[in-house]
C-alpha cells in the first residue's frame, strides 16, 4: 500500500528526508516515489517507480522534482486509509490479524481483537465493498450456506490501492489547484468580505 | 498446523476419494510429519467450520470443503468462515 512506503515518525517530521538550508526545504531527490514537472506548463506528475526514459510533457522530457520548499506533515497510515478510502482502523486490524491463519471464525476474530461479533461482520462487509475482500458462499450439508471472506490477489490490491489512492489524491489536488484560483480571483476582484468569508463560502457551495 | 490447514484439508480431499475410507489425525500427521496434538487441534477447527464430518472413527470432507477448495485461495491470506451468517 501506498502509504506504508512512506516511512513516518511522530517528531513531525519525515524520516530519511533531509531539510536544507535556511528555508528548510525538503529532499526528494532519494525517496522512493519521484515528482517531476513539466517545463513549459504547471503539469506535476508523482511517480511510485521511474518511468523508463523519463517522464515526458508535450513530447519534451519533465524535470524530476528536487526540493520541496513546503514543510509537508508525514502522512499516518490509519489517517490515510480513514482519510483516502473510510476504512477505519478496525478494518485494518481484520485484514493484518488473519493474515495465513487459516479458517477462522468471526467469533475467534471478535475474541483475538477484542470487538463485538456484530462489529466484526459489520467490518467484514465493508471491507467487501472497499475491495480489500471477496465474499463467495458455499453450501452447507445439513442446509443453508456458509460465508468465505477472503482477500484479493495481493498484487491486484497494490494496484487496486494506488490507484484508488491517485485518485483521491488527484481530487485532492484539484481541491487545492482550485483554492489557488479562489485566491487569485479574489486579488484580481473587488470584494465586500474578506477573502476568508469568500474562500470558505466558495467551498461550502461546492 | 495453523499455516498447513488448507494444505491439509487439500490431502484429506484427496486421501478420502481414493482410499474411500475415513481420514484420522494420525494419518495426516504421518504425511506431513506434523505432531499429532496440533493435528487433532486443527481437525477440531476444520469440524468447527463444517469442513470436516466425523464418522466411523474418521473424517471425511464436506460439500463445504470441496467448494472452499475449489475457490482456490492461498494459504497465506486472509480467510474468515462464516458458519453462522445472520443475513
Amino acid at each position: 500500500m501506498t502509504s506504508n512506503d512512506t516511512p513516518t515518525d511522530d517528531s513531525g517530521s519525515l524520516e530519511g528526508l533531509e531539510l536544507t538550508g535556511e528555508q528548510e526545504t525538503i529532499e526528494l531527490r532519494d525517496r522512493e516515489y519521484a515528482v517531476y514537472r513539466c517545463i513549459d506548463c504547471a503539469n506535476v506528475v508523482l511517480t511510485m517507480q521511474d518511468a523508463d526514459g523519463g517522464m515526458t510533457c508535450h513530447d519534451e522530457p519533465m524535470e524530476r522534482v528536487t526540493e520541496c520548499k513546503l514543510d509537508i506533515k508525514p502522512p499516518d497510515i490509519r489517517q490515510v486509509l480513514l482519510d483516502a478510502f473510510g476504512l477505519p482502523k478496525p478494518g485494518l486490524d481484520i485484514c493484518l490479524c488473519v493474515i495465513g491463519e487459516g479458517p477462522i471464525s468471526p467469533g475467534e476474530l471478535a475474541d483475538t481483537l477484542d470487538y463485538s461479533e456484530s462489529t466484526i461482520r459489520t467490518y467484514l462487509n465493508e471491507l467487501v465493498d472497499f475491495g480489500l475482500l471477496q465474499k463467495s458462499q458455499l453450501n452447507r450439508e445439513s442446509g443453508g450456506f456458509v460465508n468465505v471472506y477472503h482477500s484479493i490477489d495481493l498484487d491486484e490490491m497494490r494496484e487496486e490501492t494506488l490507484i484508488g489512492f491517485y485518485a483521491w489524491a488527484g481530487e485532492a489536488a484539484s481541491l487545492i489547484d482550485e483554492a489557488n484560483v479562489t485566491k487569485e480571483q479574489y486579488r484580481d476582484a473587488e470584494y465586500d468580505d474578506g477573502l476568508n468569508e469568500v474562500f470558505w463560502e466558495r467551498f461550502r457551495e461546492e | 498446523m495453523n499455516e498447513n490447514q488448507l494444505q491439509a484439508l487439500s490431502w484429506i480431499v484427496e486421501q478420502y476419494d481414493d482410499q474411500e475410507t475415513p481420514v484420522t489425525p494420525a494419518d495426516v500427521a504421518d504425511h506431513f510429519e506434523s505432531d499429532i496434538d496440533a493435528v487433532r487441534s486443527c481437525f477440531d477447527n476444520l469440524e468447527s467450520k463444517c469442513l470436516l464430518k466425523c464418522i466411523d472413527g474418521g473424517y471425511r470432507p464436506t460439500v463445504t470443503a470441496r467448494e472452499l477448495l475449489e475457490l482456490d485461495i492461498d494459504d497465506d491470506t486472509v480467510l474468515i468462515l462464516d458458519t453462522d451468517p445472520c443475513e
